[in-house]
């Protein structure tokens, strides 16, 4: 059996002006990322702004087109499918988005909303697909009388729960959660995490769930990929990952993350991200490692698996061993 | 004496329909040198009381107060110059989003200049000598060429370092930190808390730190306020709360994240926080509080001293027959509850 996405070596890379007469820079976003994601697995990309989470997220969801690579969603060729199956690829991968106030229209009612994707996508009638839709809210936890609400009358977290809905009435098999609980208040923050980890249970959906937030990340994934500059820094079960991290960069996320404990102010990486416009000559993190050798600065590791994960730092092994 | 002393604080937004009140009695006091931590969810009005200190409450809001002093100076009576005076230069605030906090139109050299000029009386070499000080101390490397800088030439971080550079432009015995590091990332998150933690404790100055996240709040402050419906539901001494906090709704948010738990399902809070303008009779937690009785659906529970600080609640988790007492009050809609 294959996994339901597979992704190998997906790239992307943006054409940036700098100015009117200087040359047009190259800006390496998604930078050769490989994974394959089941059904009812959740698989979690973490990294700070910048990394090319979002950016890996638009071409999970066909929104773009990834500059090289290959991308197979549900045993179909994404990226060259044959004849008329772009449509039914686009009904199995659903997006959720960070900012529900910024997702839902202000000017149509909620039932409008989650139904809109039925009306573009299947011939149901308007009876059919309102039955659909409070059937689907019910799933996430509304009533049938927020049916004919707007979207301002309800909270952050109620209006997180319509875009969930609205994403899931197509019934697809893989959700992209692009940051989709970090704009909501602790309390409610979990209500949505056990309403995702709930929705995957009942009907096996596969997640690629994105976050900054490691503690987040630790709850509800499978699999965790480590994105720097766009590249994987480090991937493999999450428990490998937490328990264990190899890579530099990941040691300095758990230890700047307050409350996963190991606090110190040694393992907080020095600087910020450098401008990916001009991304460092060897190891991407090198600028901002503190295990940092002559070595990293000239040589780009290459990805190895080790432990049971893959890491991409010269001195894994010696993480590893001592 | 108190550095900062609020004393039944409100703040209340006046509408047609209803005056809905953000801030709702608040009382609390800060001591030169402390570090304090006021965490609650948004609309708790933590944000809402420290504007207000400040004297910063946007229209429409109506601030009363019985007792506002900083240093034994009574800011209610201060006229509006003399306030602005103290603001920015014996008390200072960061905010949330350093990109929208400084002015996009000038040079962060020259925001930097400006607030020293404004407070004290230098030249205006010498005040770009101490500027230049200044960002060096809250670690811009390159100072001197980052003078000329325009806030979107610079990052998140490096903005929120220029921020924190212009609030200890005059050595503030308080610094007030409103969510300095939620929109930034979390290597960065951490570098800008240590700055903070060793500004206020190499300088003595007092630091009110504001943050919905109750770890961020953990590591930095002695002593820390739980917010709630602009109300403060426990005040007590870090290490006390949140080891073995007394009031549910502290319970309850603490056992909420993520990090704390092992199980696979999350301990929630159910519903929502009431909106100002509909919140509760009683208690303000008791809709969502699994301990609520009758009482506490009729009675709103006063705020009082216990253990090392205050609570607001008639059953805290530490006293010994809480069980014997909520059991005698009887379940809600009983009676009290519409």
């Amino acid at each position: 059996m294959t996994a339901l996405v597979v992704a190998l070596g997906l790239e992307h890379t943006y054409e940036v002006r700098r100015g009117l007469f200087k040359e047009r820079g190259r800006l390496r976003a998604v930078g050769g990322i490989s994974f394959a994601l089941g059904a009812g697995r959740t698989l979690a990309v973490v990294g700070e702004s910048g990394c090319g989470k979002s950016t890996l997220a638009r071409l999970i969801t066909l929104i773009e087109k990834p500059t090289a690579g290959k991308l197979t969603l549900d045993g179909v060729d994404a990226l060259n499918p044959p004849g008329s199956e772009m449509r039914g690829l686009r009904r199995t991968v659903q997006l959720v988005s960070q900012d529900p106030y910024g997702s839902l229209n202000p000017r149509r009612r909620i039932g409008a909303i989650v139904e809109e994707p039925l009306a573009i996508n299947t011939a149901l009638q308007k009876r059919a697909r309102a039955a659909q839709a409070i059937e689907m809210l019910a799933k996430v936890g509304l009533g049938h009388e927020h049916y004919s609400r707007y979207p301002h009358m309800f909270s952050g977290g109620q209006r997180q729960r319509i875009a969930i809905a609205r994403a899931l009435i197509l019934r697809p098999k893989l959700v992209v959660a692009d940051e989709p609980v970090s704009a909501l208040d602790v309390s409610v923050q979990a209500q949505v995490l056990n309403l995702f980890m709930d929705l995957q249970q009942e009907l096996g959906l596969a997640y690629l769930f994105i976050s900054h937030d490691l503690a987040v990340v630790r709850h509800i994934a499978h699999d965790v990929l480590v994105m720097y500059l766009g590249l994987a820094m480090e991937q493999g079960p999450k428990d490998k990952i937490f328990g264990r991290p190899l890579h530099p960069y990941t040691q300095a996320l758990l230890a700047s993350t307050p409350g996963l404990g190991r606090r110190s102010s040694h393992g907080v990486p020095r600087g910020e991200l450098p401008s990916p416009l001009d991304p460092p000559k060897g190891c991407v993190f090198s600028t901002r490692c503190p295990h940092v050798s002559e070595r990293c600065r000239k040589e780009r590791p290459p990805a190895r698996l080790i432990d049971g994960r893959e890491v991409a730092c010269h001195l894994a092994e010696q993480f590893l061993a001592g | 004496m108190a550095l900062l002393e609020i004393e039944n604080l409100s703040v209340a937004f006046p509408s047609p329909a209803a005056t809905g009140r953000a801030v709702d009695g608040i009382s609390i006091a800060i001591s030169a040198g402390e570090s304090l931590g006021v965490v609650g969810e948004s609309g708790s009005g933590k944000s809402l009381t420290m504007l207000a200190a400040m004297g910063l409450v946007p229209y429409p809001g109506q601030v009363t107060v019985d007792r506002l002093t900083f240093q034994g100076r009574d800011l209610m009576r201060l006229s509006g110059r003399e306030r602005r005076h103290l603001a920015g230069s014996r008390m200072a605030m960061i905010f949330q989003d350093p990109m929208t906090s400084l002015n996009p139109c000038f040079t962060v050299g020259f925001q930097l200049v400006e607030t020293l000029r404004l407070h004290e009386k230098i030249d205006r070499r010498a005040a770009r000598r101490r500027a230049i000080a200044l960002l060096e101390q809250v670690g811009i490397p390159a100072a001197e060429s980052r003078m000329g800088a325009f806030p979107h030439q610079l990052s998140g971080g490096m903005n929120q370092r220029v921020m924190i550079a212009m609030a200890i432009a005059c050595q503030p015995d308080l610094l007030i930190a409103d969510e300095p590091t939620t929109a930034l990332d979390v290597t960065v998150q951490a570098q800008i808390l240590d700055l903070l933690r060793l500004l206020q404790r190499d300088r003595g100055m007092a630091l009110i730190l504001v943050s919905h996240n109750m770890d961020v709040v953990a590591e930095t402050a002695r002593r820390v306020v739980v917010m709630y419906s602009g109300q403060i539901v426990e005040e007590r001494d870090a290490a006390g709360l949140f080891g073995a906090p007394q009031h549910p709704y502290t319970a309850a948010l603490l056992a909420a994240r993520p990090q704390h738990q092992e199980s696979a399902r999350l301990a929630t809070i159910p519903g929502a926080p009431p909106g100002i303008h509909d919140r509760p009779r009683g208690c303000m937690f008791g809709p969502r509080c699994i301990w609520a009785t009758a009482r506490s659906c009729a009675t709103q529970p006063d705020i009082r001293p216990w253990m090392d600080g205050r609570i607001r609640c008639h059953y805290p988790l530490g006293d010994p027959d809480r069980t014997a007492r909520i059991a005698a009050d009887g379940l809600p809609g009983a009676k009290g509850i519409p």
